[in-house]
């Protein structure tokens, strides 16, 4: 999408609502609005019904997880809008608080589809979506520990040995998370 | 001998022709007088050879196909790479029918018990073909999510390296299998 | 023998659902017909549930689903998905940009060149670099070389499942001819990693218009 196009999407919520949008992230040629997480299902909800902006598809919803940055999470929504033909990207930082799970308002009632993709966001960064109908695990069994896309989560594997000479081996060799 | 036989010079004997009549220097056995009289029209064997050669001459695959090793298998399958000459055409969908459960893609940690689970409902006797890096050992996916080789979960028989293997590996094992068991039937004649 | 919903164990008076009395005295253990369980009543006739499981001849693939039907037909169901979870973009974090071709290949296994190809639009479009022509052009037809393949196996398997076994046979005999010249560009009948960030793994094989 053209910054151009985003810039305008940026003025239309900016003159809504004041506040929501605290940046423009600029790292990716398509760019992304970074929205604060106690205004994100207004800035959602405009998105959606707005009669210019019309972003009706919600395409994804991912998480970032930078380990030592504050806050640690980023999420990132993709919208389309089918009429206007343009995408847009919001992200929204995540901070981890201790003791509780780092939590973001679910966005499942503005749009249903997002329903799994949150409960995949769920799973594998567990990250708290608060107000999703059916928050539970997607992709790993009910029983598993841990989140594996979490940096902090050693994927372990095998230490495999070809031969004589030692090959790639993970750092930890316990498994983690796999209940016995 | 003076008797031209047809089929060459290599072929036959004495006792190529039945009933025909021949100087002996010495009088015949009762084997050779029932060959004689009954030519070529038996065959003997063990009860175990019969058994294996029933068994590996029609080898029915349980469907577990599971990621793009499965494809292959579907190729082996198909008119190039003919299964069905080897008899192992015969996807059965149900385990109950199945004797030979080709394990073909990676197996993930959500679907082990699954793959227990339907190993154990396959009646003996039953074979089990690792196909795939995955299924053998993990493949590239050294990670939390594929179960690192399915001999962790089923004994495995044969297993066919490859990502994924030619339609010919394939082949390759379920003849290797059949080999297999060929000497087993040979070599424990009390199962 | 069907057990309706609110039977106790072995008390001896259960009914079939045309209520005649059935003796399950000899009956396996409480349980044992998980798979079929009466959960409610429409105005039609009982709801069953029922478990397609992850190992079924239909699902093409992993794919688990918990079916309340009504007869035959289906009102509604709870599909149960990560049964093929690989963990690609776990992977994809210790890997070079370059060396997560590989994978791309093993994500839709049906399309790998299709994967490919996204993967490497994506990372050029980061790196900004622009590729070239003749590279540009075998690229489109390789990946609508993969796209017939793919669509080949639908409809062999799609065929399969309802029946026509011959449309299946078909199929893969066309398939046998793309993958040959997939082999012939890349040395791989399936998981090719064909494209590269930049352009194409290898030069393609002289003469391969003709051989087309």
């Amino acid at each position: 999408m053209a910054p151009t196009e985003l810039e305008e999407v940026r003025g239309v919520i900016a003159a809504r609502l004041p506040g929501a949008v605290v940046g423009f992230d600029g790292t990716t040629p398509e760019g992304a609005l970074l929205v604060q997480r106690e205004r994100l299902i207004e800035v959602c909800r405009l998105l959606r019904d707005d009669g210019a902006l019309q972003f009706k598809l919600a395409l994804f919803c991912t998480a970032v997880d930078w380990l030592d940055r504050e806050p640690r999470f980023d999420l990132v929504y993709q919208l389309r809008s089918l009429e206007r033909g343009t995408t847009v990207r919001l992200k929204v930082g995540v901070p981890e608080t201790p003791g509780e799970m780092p939590w973001i308002p679910s966005t499942t009632g503005v749009w249903q589809a997002m329903g799994w993709l949150e409960r995949e966001v769920y799973d594998l960064f567990g990250i708290d979506f608060r107000g999703h109908p059916d928050q539970r695990r997607l992709m790993m069994p009910v029983d598993w520990e841990g989140h594996p896309l979490r940096k902090d989560y050693i994927s372990f594997g095998e230490a495999v040995k070809f031969s004589d000479r030692e090959s790639f081996a993970p750092d930890s060799a316990v498994p983690r998370g796999a209940p016995d | 001998m003076g008797i031209e036989t047809p089929g060459g010079p290599g072929y036959g004997g004495p006792l190529s022709f039945p009933n025909q009549p021949h100087s002996h220097p010495t009088p015949p056995s009762a084997g050779e007088l029932l060959t004689a009289s009954l030519g070529h029209n038996f065959v003997t064997t063990s009860v175990n050879k019969v058994v294996a050669w029933g068994r590996y001459n029609s080898m029915w695959p349980a469907l577990f196909g599971l990621a793009c090793c499965a494809i292959e298998m579907m190729g082996t399958g198909g008119p190039k790479f003919d299964m069905a000459r080897f008899g192992a055409e015969v996807f059965r969908a149900s385990p109950r029918q199945a004797d030979l459960m080709i394990v073909a893609g990676r197996v993930s940690q959500k679907m082990a018990p699954v793959l227990r689970q339907i190993y154990d409902q396959m009646p003996e006797p039953k074979w089990v073909i690792s196909m795939g890096a995955c299924a053998s050992c993990g493949g590239m996916f050294n990670n939390y999510a594929i179960v690192q080789g399915v001999d962790k979960v089923v004994p495995v028989d044969v297993y066919v390296p490859g990502c994924p293997p030619r339609p010919e590996a394939l082949l390759d094992a379920v003849l290797k299998l059949q080999r297999k068991i060929r000497a087993q039937a040979v070599a424990a004649p009390a199962s | 023998m069907i057990r309706t919903p609110g039977t106790s164990q072995g008390a001896g008076a259960e009914v079939n659902r045309e209520g005649i009395p059935v003796d399950i005295s000899g009956a396996a253990e409480p349980g044992y017909l998980e798979g079929l369980t009466y959960v409610g009543e429409t105005p039609e006739g009982p709801l069953m549930e029922l478990n397609m499981g992850p190992q079924h001849p239909s699902t093409h693939g992993v794919l688990r689903l918990v079916l309340r039907v009504e007869g035959e037909v289906v009102r509604h169901s709870d599909p149960d998905v990560g049964y093929l979870h690989t963990g690609f973009e776990k992977d994809f974090e210790r890997v070079t940009y370059h060396q997560g071709v590989t994978w791309t290949d093993r994500m839709d296994y049906l399309n790998p060149l299709g994967n490919n190809l996204g993967y490497c639009l994506a990372v050029e479009k980061l790196l900004g670099i622009e590729i070239p022509p003749m590279a540009q052009w075998t690229r489109v037809m390789l990946t609508e070389l993969t796209r017939l393949n793919s669509h080949l196996v639908w409809l062999g398997t799609h065929a399969i499942d309802i029946g026509a076994m011959s449309v299946f046979l078909y199929c893969f005999r066309e398939r046998e001819d793309i993958l040959r010249i997939f082999e012939m560009y890349s040395g791989q009948r399936m998981m090719t990693s064909y494209f590269r960030i930049g352009g194409l793994a290898l030069e393609p094989p002289p003469n391969s218009a003709a051989r087309f």
